[in-house]
């Protein structure tokens, strides 16, 4: 052992002087699926860490072997004692222990060197880096910021989608909801908009938070990689609470993602938070309210289902400048059953965020990516969180993609069109086909907005349908190379100038007498 | 659960029924209910009712060795305490109430200057 640290032990040793400190504890009198039942702990409050005396009776060496400690939270007050679900390995936990109170509310380690680390819900890393050195505790339970801490959502997040940005746009400090049955795109899009904050400029980049809940260790593992492949694990944190976790980790980890992205936020940086799913954690938490003896309500589900989502989902916020101007932006993920949104937690959840993007089987099983049923998605931020430039652009495509579905329906009984409704039809073929996007290949908004005023403007009217994606493609890699000035200025100014357009209209031209095995006449 | 029935019982013995008639009604409720197990269960439940409402639980005071009682005992102020030997306590004395602990145990102190190194 080293010297410096054996002189360390005397002088704790010589320093030894006991004191007398009366600590408050309990005793498990039942326990079993994750939930023990505590007699005791009459000082106890809710939401409140206890720990496990596990060293009671072992000899010092098993103690100091005997690992971390194994700690507990408080979810039910009674009459003779406390219901606590233990956050870690139930095992441990034996009948008759002793449960000291900590005096504490669950917090988790946050700060900048969280950038880049999987953790779980307790902010324990997952990833094999080591410990965190100095890390800032942050409440895992906070209050909302009240009104006079907001202000209004008006700064865009781009998610690199173009059906999104241009039609159901989102704004810093939102709440939008996307929601779909199984395999329908939902997290796709949700990775793509990570990957896309790569685009901002380092000093508006917001920091991103994926929480997994209740999935597979696999997809959480390839959607790490994928980040860091891409580049976006810098500035990402991963909270990862997989389906073989306990329930009760799966409850905790959407507000211990808040928490570690309210650090940020109460520093004036932006954040976006994404909850994949909330499905998944209304099932764990539906199975803690059933073993701490709570009544079932509807579907089974304890009476506070909807304060569980609702808390959450408040939190994020974009704070007044007095308050440092920071957001946490919400994308929270619900899982349809059938497609079916109207069932118990996907209303719940679409009541309380400021709109859904509603992910659609039947069109992806169309080939349609991503598959947004435009119709029954909303932003209700609208376009207050847009750009000039993709208002410009973008402020009509919502109705005529509406209008174009309508008539599409009609369309397989005519047999006679006439040409204005002939002609709406080939525009709106044309433009779900300019809105298709392969995935992980998030588009920046100057492109975004280049491409949707090229649609716009009737430049793929002579493109045959078959072919609508590959001009699209090959038109935004000659605007890269051709109009980069003019992508620049957009991106800079927001807007969508008369020159900027003047520019873009030459090298639509320019891009189609190269390109004349595209067009059909 | 079985915390609700030994309070059940308590209140029936309160109200002023007989030890054996209060017992044997909360069994033909638990019975009628197909929830005979449960009894050993709200036994011990209200046994440590009875302990908490009548103020009789015995602290105990653990020492390491049994002649360190007389100085735990004077240190602690609990003269009445049980005592037990516990020899992983190495030294100094640890008292456990109803729902409090004093620690003053050298395994106790040895073994947060082992937490801290580690950290």
């Amino acid at each position: 052992m080293e010297s410096s640290v054996v002189a360390k032990i005397i002088q704790e040793i010589e320093g030894y002087a006991p004191s007398k400190e009366v600590e408050h504890v309990g005793r498990v009198t039942a326990v079993g699926d994750g939930v023990v039942a505590i007699d005791g702990l009459s000082k106890a409050v809710m939401s409140e860490v206890v720990v496990f005396e596990e060293t009671a009776g072992k000899s010092l060496s098993d103690a100091m072997a005997s690992g971390s400690a194994l700690y507990g939270l408080i979810l039910n007050l009674e009459e003779d004692g406390v219901r606590a679900i233990v956050l870690g390995e139930v095992s441990r936990v034996k009948e008759g222990m002793l449960v000291k109170s900590t005096g504490k509310i669950l917090s988790v380690p946050s700060g900048e060197e969280s950038l880049g680390r999987v953790v779980n819900a307790l902010g324990e890393p997952l990833d094999g880096k080591g410990p965190f050195k100095k890390p800032t505790m942050m409440p895992v339970e906070r209050e909302a910021y009240g009104v006079m801490a907001r202000k209004s959502v008006s700064v865009p997040l781009q998610t690199g989608v173009k059906a999104i940005d241009a039609m159901i746009p989102i704004g810093r400090g939102q709440r939008e909801l996307i929601i779909g049955d199984r395999g329908t795109g939902k997290t796709t899009i949700a990775i793509d908009t990570i990957i896309n904050q790569k685009s901002e400029p380092a000093d508006k980049r917001p920091i991103c938070i994926y929480v997994a809940i209740g999935q597979k260790e696999s997809k959480t593992a390839r959607i790490v990689q994928e980040l860091k492949e891409k580049g976006a694990m810098e500035y990402t944190i991963v909270v990862n609470a997989s389906a073989s976790a306990p329930a009760a980790l799966q409850f905790l980890a959407p507000y211990a993602g808040v928490a570690m992205g309210e650090y940020f936020m109460d520093k004036g940086k932006d954040v976006l938070v994404i909850y994949d799913d909330l499905s998944k954690q209304a099932v764990a938490y539906r199975q803690l309210s059933l073993l701490l003896r709570r009544p079932p309500g509807r579907e089974a589900y304890p009476g506070d289902i909807f304060y569980l989502h609702s808390r959450l989902l408040e939190r994020a916020a974009r704070l007044s400048e007095e308050k440092g101007g920071g957001s946490v932006t919400a994308l929270p993920i619900i899982e349809t059953q059938e497609g079916d949104i109207s069932a118990y937690i996907p209303t719940n959840v679409i009541s309380i965020t400021d709109g859904q993007i509603f992910m659609m089987a039947d069109l992806f099983n169309k080939g349609l990516r991503p598959a947004i049923d435009v119709g029954n998605s909303v932003s209700r931020v609208g376009s207050a969180a847009q750009t000039k430039a993709m208002k410009g652009v973008g402020g009509s495509l919502k109705l005529e993609l509406a209008q174009f579905r309508e008539l599409e329906a009609f369309m397989q009984f005519a047999q006679d069109l006439d040409k204005a409704t002939a002609d709406r039809i080939a525009t709106g073929q044309r433009m779900v086909e300019v809105l298709k996007q392969k995935n992980g290949a998030p588009m920046p908004v100057e492109v975004q907005v280049a491409v949707l005023f090229a649609a716009q403007t009737k430049f793929f009217a002579d493109v045959p349908i078959n072919k609508v994606r590959e001009a699209e493609e090959k038109l935004r890699s000659f605007l890269d190379a051709t109009a980069s000035t003019t992508l620049a200025d957009i991106k800079k100014t927001g807007l969508l100038s008369d020159e900027s357009k003047h520019a873009l209209t030459k090298a639509f031209e320019a891009f189609r007498g190269g390109h004349n095995e595209l067009f059909s006449h | 659960m079985e915390r609700a029935y030994a309070r059940a019982l308590l209140q029936l013995i309160q109200n002023g029924m007989a030890h054996a008639d209060a017992v044997r009604t909360v069994a033909k409720v638990l019975e009628s209910k197909g929830r005979s197990a449960l009894m050993p269960k709200v036994a011990r439940a209200f046994n440590r009712l009875i302990q908490r409402e009548s103020g009789k639980i015995t602290n105990t005071l653990f020492v390491a060795k049994e002649h360190h009682a007389s100085r735990a005992h004077k240190e602690s102020g609990e003269h009445d305490a049980r005592v037990v030997v516990d020899p992983t306590l190495i030294g100094g004395w640890r008292l456990v109430k109803s729902d409090s602990l004093v620690d003053v145990s050298w395994k106790k102190h040895l073994l947060s200057i082992y937490n801290r190194i580690a950290a």
